[in-house]
């Protein structure tokens, strides 16, 4: 990557800067190596960072994520507290090197620095910035705060919201609202939630189990699911967000219906009664300490049938924390295993899967429904 | 069987049933070199099912832990060391197995029965069975007699069969082999493998005629002077003389490769992406090419064989000096050929398909040259390259669109400028490699990117008087020079016409 230098500018002439950016590019480039700089892009992704948190932090995940999806991307960075508003702005680009090394490929950077009264001027300003007919990529680092103004009027102008529910003080309560408010930008806007991306590898390894066609009749047989997930922290007792949405994917595939609250054992330990069509399946769900723990966030998932012919699935994360590891036993008799390699959980990685869809993904909202329908 | 309600959603859609997949030939380069990579790197990405497995196949003795050690070796020489993972290739090695078979004892295709339906039970592999034929062609027809002869062209679950190229040597023996196959296999069982089509951008034809409503009203005689399709190469024949010297160019690339590709490019819309839909079309375009007569073969073909020279600034050998070729060879090495489509899009639009080895760069790409503007009104200017459409296969896949542009300054004076496209600059993820596509595609049943018999036979017998033309006479080679663009007979050949080659 490259970082040509920035320049600071008037909001108001972003557009007229940008323009001698590329031609100041194209000739530093020249200059310098005879290599032909080439402008790609292909969305707009609007970050916005936390408040307060400088640019310092994001750069090399956008750089890592642009180096994938060349995109326009417009960083906001602001300070809530400033008693003096202010707005400025900068434009840069980021050059990655093609793959052959002959071409640099640079997508432009704006970044905003919002104080004060003027973070309120910031969705306007980005409607202006965003190039016309690309799909907008709204990045909110920040936890989702549903009564922030700031984040409804975001979403209004975004073709796609990726968010992070880990994290989420009341994951219950957040994930039933952010359901609401996904029902209410159904039209406009579709959501990506890194927490449902980190399950990816979960969901695959568990589908992948009844692939096999003499272990699927036992999906109407499932009377016990155990779910260890790292986490803990909260106030009060509470299902962490992973574990709630792992819980209303399989509720909500397998067509189980939750007619109770989650019964609270301990403080860390719960059983959550469900209803399938002529059993009753128990859900035990641990929340263990991420002391020690190999990876955070989900830690095992058992699938159970207790009664004869018995037979358990089990995924969990191995020892070295970086693969899923998978097994099946049919009356008591070991099947294979499977194994998963689990990525680094690179948040950059994650935006840059996200990026790459732009429709709903109704399974991840049926899951949510699920949660609300309670 | 119900469907299986956790798969929905994956973002991973196209998972297979569980199978198994018995590669005959499993000793062979083919397997270490492309097949068993791709494999590894579909369970790699989670792409293959549960109980998945691979049961190698060959006369050398072997067992099945020395094929997993041979197969892991060849992952981690064939693919760069971070696309391994070695805990996901043990875990993908203990699915593999291994038999010794041979064609002259039919008991090894007895052993290889049952150790087919113990895995079928031991791994839910259901009967779903996948047969890979990695063999010299001399036994695609034994292999198939004897699979029948022990019941395995059929099963509980489903059986495919992919047969690697050549699928025949001219019409008569892709004639007899087809027979042999469909004694044994009925044609949809049969999956035969053409690995360009498995390449994104041959894919991308597709997309660019059919997803994009401003090209497809062009696309037509109106509007197209002339189509280009070029599959260079600055390889000579490596090690593979013996076969070469049999085959010609002609045979190694136009005949399957280069056909598919002016097929994607001239064939109508389809109905639909069914395999069969997109299928259709192919082979009706095929019906429509003019057939290629004895007595004006110089007016549609002509051909090369390399002579030393340099290529990449490397000196290069002749071909008649290569490893297992023939001293006074007659084969071609370079070959190029214009097909006329007698329909109403296409009738007087020639497309020149011209394949070869040892030339300056290795370019594979379909370029449609537009006809010129009407009427010239910028008179000052320097003539004017009419526009073309050029798809790039490899490398740098992309699309370039050339137009005239305005000069700055005073007067009118028009440039020739290129629009570019490339995948590598707009999509940082890799496309994945063809066989992965074509292997995942078989195991789904989709048989949209491999050749239907019917198109094979058509692409044989439009090509059959060149081929009987060439046997019969000698021409004077060598006659272009290593690192050179081809003979000079070849650039006659398009000044005839009115046009000359592309510089690639």
């Amino acid at each position: 990557m490259k970082n040509l230098p920035q320049r600071a500018v008037d909001v108001s002439v972003i557009e007229h800067e940008l323009k001698e950016l590329w031609e100041q590019m194209t000739e530093v480039s020249a200059e310098e190596d005879q290599q032909a700089v080439m402008r790609a892009c292909v969305a707009n992704l609007v970050v916005v960072n936390p408040a307060g948190e400088s640019a310092g932090e994001i750069s090399p995940m956008i750089a890592e994520v642009t180096n994938q999806h060349p995109s326009r991307v417009i960083l906001l960075l602001s300070e809530p507290g400033s008693s003096q508003a202010s707005l400025d702005a900068m434009v840069t680009a980021q050059c990655h090197p093609s793959g052959r090394g002959r071409k640099q490929i640079c997508c432009e950077q704006i970044v905003i620095q919002a104080a004060g009264e003027d973070i309120s001027r910031l969705p306007s300003l980005v409607r202006t910035l965003v190039i016309p007919d690309l799909p907008v990529f709204l990045w909110w680092r920040d936890l989702p705060d549903f009564q922030n103004e700031l984040f409804t009027e975001f979403i209004q102008s975004s073709d796609r919201v990726i968010l992070d529910s880990t994290g989420l003080e009341d994951a219950e309560e957040g994930l039933r609202t952010l359901a609401s408010l996904m029902d209410e930008t159904a039209q406009t806007t579709a959501f990506s939630d890194l927490t449902w991306c980190r399950l990816t590898p979960w969901r695959v390894l568990v589908a992948g189990f009844f692939d096999v066609p003499k272990y699927r009749p036992y999906l109407a047989r499932l009377d016990r699911v155990q779910i260890e997930s790292v986490g803990g922290g909260s106030s009060k007792p509470s299902i962490p967000a992973h574990g709630l949405l792992l819980a209303a994917w399989l509720a909500s595939r397998l067509n189980w219906k939750a007619t109770t609250k989650p019964h609270w054992i301990d403080e860390r330990t719960c059983d959550w009664e469900l209803e399938a069509e002529d059993r009753t399946v128990t859900m035990h769900i641990k929340i263990t300490s991420s002391e020690g723990a190999a990876r955070p966030g989900l830690n095992s998932l058992q699938l159970l049938v207790e009664g004869e012919p018995s037979a358990q699935w089990v995924a969990s994360i191995a020892a070295d924390g970086k693969h899923l590891e998978g097994h099946a036993r049919l009356e008591g008799r070991n099947e294979g295993a499977r194994l998963i390699q689990l990525d680094d959980d690179d948040e950059a990685q994650l935006v840059g899967r996200e990026l790459e869809i732009l429709g709903h993904d109704q399974v991840y909202e049926q899951g949510l429904k699920w949660l609300v329908s309670r | 069987m119900i469907e299986n309600p956790l798969r929905e959603g994956l973002r991973l859609e196209r998972i297979p049933e569980p199978c198994t997949m018995v590669i005959f030939g499993a000793s062979g380069d083919l397997t270490k070199r492309k097949l068993v990579p791709a494999l590894y790197s579909l369970a790699q990405q989670s792409l293959l099912p549960g109980g998945f497995s691979i049961v190698g196949a060959a006369r050398t003795p072997m067992s099945s832990e020395d094929f997993r050690a041979r197969m892991k070796e060849a992952v981690h020489h064939f693919l760069d060391p971070g696309q391994v993972d070695s805990r996901v290739l043990e875990n993908c090695a203990a699915g593999m197995f291994y038999t010794p078979i041979d064609v002259k004892d039919p008991g090894s295709f007895k052993r290889l029965s049952e150790l087919l339906s113990q895995m079928d039970q031991e791994r839910g592999t259901s009967g779903n069975r996948l047969f890979y034929f990695s063999t010299p062609p001399t036994l695609y027809a034994p292999l198939t007699q004897l699979l029948g002869s022990v019941g395995l062209n059929r099963s509980s679950g489903w059986t495919r069969v992919i047969i690697e190229k050549p699928f025949g040597h001219d019409l008569a023996s892709m004639l007899a082999l087809n027979k042999q196959v469909l004694e044994v296999f009925r044609e949809e069982q049969v999956y035969r493998i053409d690995h360009y089509l498995g390449k994104e951008t041959v894919q991308n034809i597709l997309v660019l005629r059919f997803a994009n409503g401003i090209f497809e009203p062009l696309w037509n005689r109106r509007y197209i002077d002339h189509v280009q399709i070029t599959a260079a190469e600055s390889l000579g024949v490596e090690n593979r003389g013996g076969y070469y010297d049999q085959a010609g160019v002609l045979r190694d690339m136009i005949q399957n490769h280069l056909l598919q590709i002016f097929t994607l490019v001239a064939m109508e819309p389809p109905v639909s992406l069914e395999a069969d839909a997109v299928r259709d079309e192919k082979t009706k375009v095929m019906q429509a090419v003019r057939p290629i007569e004895l007595q004006h073969m110089d007016q549609f073909a002509v051909r090369g064989q390399y002579a030393a020279g340099a290529v990449n600034g490397q000196p290069a050998k002749g071909y008649r000096e290569e490893k297992n070729v023939s001293p006074d060879s007659n084969t071609e090495t370079y070959a190029a050929i214009k097909l006329l489509v007698d329909n109403w899009r296409w009738a007087d639009v020639p497309f020149y398909l011209r394949s070869a080895k040892r030339l300056p760069k290795r370019v594979t790409e379909v370029a449609v040259q537009f006809r010129k503007a009407p009427h010239l009104l910028f008179k000052d200017s320097e003539p004017l390259q009419p526009n073309s459409l050029t798809l790039r296969i490899q490398p740098d896949a992309g699309i370039t669109l050339r137009f005239g542009a305005k000069l700055p300054g005073q007067s009118i004076q028009v440039r020739t400028v290129s629009m570019d496209f490339r995948y590598g600059t707009s999509f940082g993820k890799k496309s994945p490699d063809a066989y992965e596509r074509l292997l995942l595609d078989a195991m789904l049943g989709d048989s949209t990117l491999f050749a239907r018999g019917d198109m094979v036979e058509i692409s044989w017998r439009l090509l059959m008087p060149v081929l009987d033309a060439w046997q019969k006479t000698a021409d004077h080679f060598p006659n272009y020079e290593s690192g050179s663009w081809g003979p000079r007979e070849s650039d006659e050949f398009m000044q005839r016409e009115g046009r000359r080659w592309r510089r690639l």
